[in-house]
């Protein structure tokens, strides 16, 4: 049960604040960007370039990693995605031609680190005990890292300017404009925010495991779980959903078996499409009928 | 009769993809049901078959030492049985995923089948005594015995899939689809089940995808869980895309042109250092192919065909 816990909560670090920064995306550019768990990757690589090949300290490196990784979105987003999004294409279109934007990032790592996996050069630290936990100084750090983040964000969004201009973008696009909000510049610094918190994401994951190039995918199916559970629209239903899919995926490694975690993650955002699609923290109820729905097929 | 044999290879390795092609054209084209999923469908096709086909000696093989309660190699099915076991059960798993996710939205469909190609890779990773995991199952029987019958076949069986798909377009039900796609508030006013026209189109999408991996692992004759990732779903869409989505045609010259001439030749050309970066460099242009369609000619090559109403009366 200690297990569970500490694991857990450390899935959760690692997950919390990328779900945090793909629901944001989501909620403000309403289309869903299949790039960002490659985003994941390349904010991990780029703080292992800092760290390993220049030997940087992994703080400073992760800070400079998010700075590159922000610029890569907005480049990302001003090259391809905005041209697009000027002809109003629908947001499947944005959504296929983002997975090909993913596979270009992908491999473009794959060409420059191969396809061996990397850690990261920190100081070793010795577990501590901490009530029922049993940390190192490193995890406790990270867990620590990513409460303070998560709250700034929710209070960013809360009380000042720019995250009313991103919430109100997001209930009203056009109304926004109307009002005189540049909607451009507020996808920019959505944007911006959502591949800092990619970034920091990826290297706790790199921190606590290994960095491997196609570790995007996973990601990418991982979040997508976290965010459907927690309900795509809430900023606090990522949090709650990665919390949520964290502690499954560990339950499954400790009781069942460790490579079937993604599967647990994907089964349980299978569920809650059914009776839940608009996730846990969702306004609507739980919608019963879709699951008697499994015996008569015909509507 | 070296450069002869190298184009037949090319030349099934485009028909097979051409099957998956046509099979994501009944999927996203007609009914507008975009299935990221495709290399999980091939992956049930492909291992259905082989699992049933592959002969007894396999169990000798170094790499089947550990499972001795294994299945592979236990049935020794003709290839006809694995043929039609794996566009059954490609059917009563798409049948058996589609209840749940045919009632959401698109992009929610996208992104759920990414999860469901996800998760077959897990299970042929990891569920040994089934698959034989990460070594694969090789010894896989060629039926006709040599390559030149064996390209007939898959040829033969790439034109009924591409009979199929073209019939399906005028027959009632693909206008249904079409309907479905196009606007479903007034097929469904017109009495027209969504949900279930979504299913067949769904159904038998993912059938004619289970016949293609059937195909596949009896040419390859070994394969291997890393065979089916999400690279392949994506070479699949790309050239449907490109060669022009809703047209048949356009996606068999779209495989000719994406897979035939660039994925498979250029691997002549010289190599550029590790073994990697070939592929990568490939996939990362194929990538931005994508991109510069979607921008500027977004119905691909060959577009649809405009329908008239006089074809209908």
């Amino acid at each position: 049960m200690e297990d569970l816990l500490s694991y857990g909560l450390l899935t959760f670090a690692t997950l919390a604040l990328p779900s945090l920064g793909l629901c944001l995306a989501i909620k403000v550019t309403k289309y869903f960007n299949l790039t960002y768990g490659d985003l994941v990757t390349s904010g991990t690589f780029l703080a292992l370039l800092f760290n390993l090949s220049f030997g940087i300290n992994i703080v400073w490196a992760l800070i400079l990693s998010m700075a590159l990784t922000a610029l890569l979105g907005v480049i990302l987003h001003k090259v391809i995605f905005k041209p697009l999004m000027d002809i109003k294409v629908g947001p499947l279109t944005l959504l296929v031609v983002s997975l090909g934007a993913g596979f270009v990032i992908r491999n473009l790592i794959l060409i420059a680190w191969g396809p061996q996996p990397y850690q990261f050069k920190i100081p070793l630290a010795r577990a501590k005990h901490l009530g029922p936990f049993f940390f190192t100084t490193n995890q406790m750090f990270i867990i620590l890292a990513v409460i303070l983040v998560a709250v700034a964000i929710f209070l960013m969004l809360r009380y000042t300017q720019l995250g009313r201009l991103m919430r109100a973008t997001s209930d009203n696009p056009e109304l926004s404009e109307i009002r005189g909000i540049s909607i451009e510049r507020v996808y920019v610094y959505t944007w911006i925010i959502a591949c800092a918190l990619a970034a920091m994401g990826g290297v706790f994951m790199g921190i606590l495991g290994t960095i491997r190039f196609e570790m995007g995918i996973g990601v990418l199916v991982t979040l997508f779980a976290c965010l459907i559970v927690g309900g795509i629209d809430n900023p606090y239903g990522a949090v709650f959903g990665a919390l949520i899919i964290a502690f499954a995926m560990e339950a499954t490694a400790i009781w069942l078996s460790p490579p079937y975690k993604v599967v647990t993650a994907y089964l349980l955002m299978v569920i809650i499409l059914l009776i839940k699609p608009s996730g846990l923290l969702g306004g609507e109820k739980i919608q019963w009928k879709y699951f008697l729905g499994f015996l008569r097929l015909r509507q | 009769m070296e450069i002869f044999s190298w184009i037949l290879t090319i030349a099934t390795i485009v028909a097979i993809y051409s099957i998956l092609g046509l099979a994501l054209n009944i999927h996203f084209g007609y009914a507008n049901l975009p299935n990221f999923g495709i290399a999980g469908f091939f992956a049930v096709g492909a291992y259905a078959s082989a699992i049933l086909t592959v002969p007894h000696r396999f169990r000798q093989m170094e790499i089947f030492a550990g499972f001795p309660g294994g299945i592979p190699g236990r049935i020794e099915a003709p290839f006809i049985v694995g043929l039609l076991a794996a566009i059954v059960l490609a059917a009563l798993i798409g049948f058996l995923i589609g209840v749940p996710l045919l009632r959401l939205r698109e992009d929610y469909l996208a992104v759920a089948s990414i999860g469901i190609a996800e998760t077959i890779h897990y299970v042929a990773l990891n569920e040994l005594w089934l698959t034989t995991g990460s070594a694969g199952i090789r010894l896989i029987p060629m039926p006709t015995g040599n390559r030149y019958l064996f390209f007939l076949v898959v040829l033969l069986i790439l034109a009924i899939a591409y009979w199929i798909t073209q019939r399906f377009y005028h027959a009632p039900l693909g206008r249904v689809w079409r309907g479905v796609r196009e606007d479903e508030l007034i097929t469904s006013s017109l009495g027209k089940s969504v949900f279930s026209a979504r299913m067949s189109a769904w159904v038998v999408g993912c059938a004619i995808m289970g016949a293609a991996g059937s195909l596949w692992a009896h040419y390859a004759m070994a394969i291997q869980p890393g065979e089916f990732v999400p690279t392949t779903t994506f070479l699949v869409w790309i050239f449907v895309i490109v060669g022009g989505l809703r047209n048949n045609m356009g996606i068999l010259i779209g495989a000719l042109l994406i897979i035939g001439l660039f994925e498979q030749g250029t691997r002549f050309l010289p190599a550029l250092g590790p073994p990697y970066v070939m592929p990568a460099m490939r996939l990362i242009i194929i990538g931005l192919l994508l991109i510069v369609f979607i921008r500027f000619r977004p119905q691909g090559a060959i577009p649809e065909r405009a329908t008239t109403i006089e074809k209908h009366i």
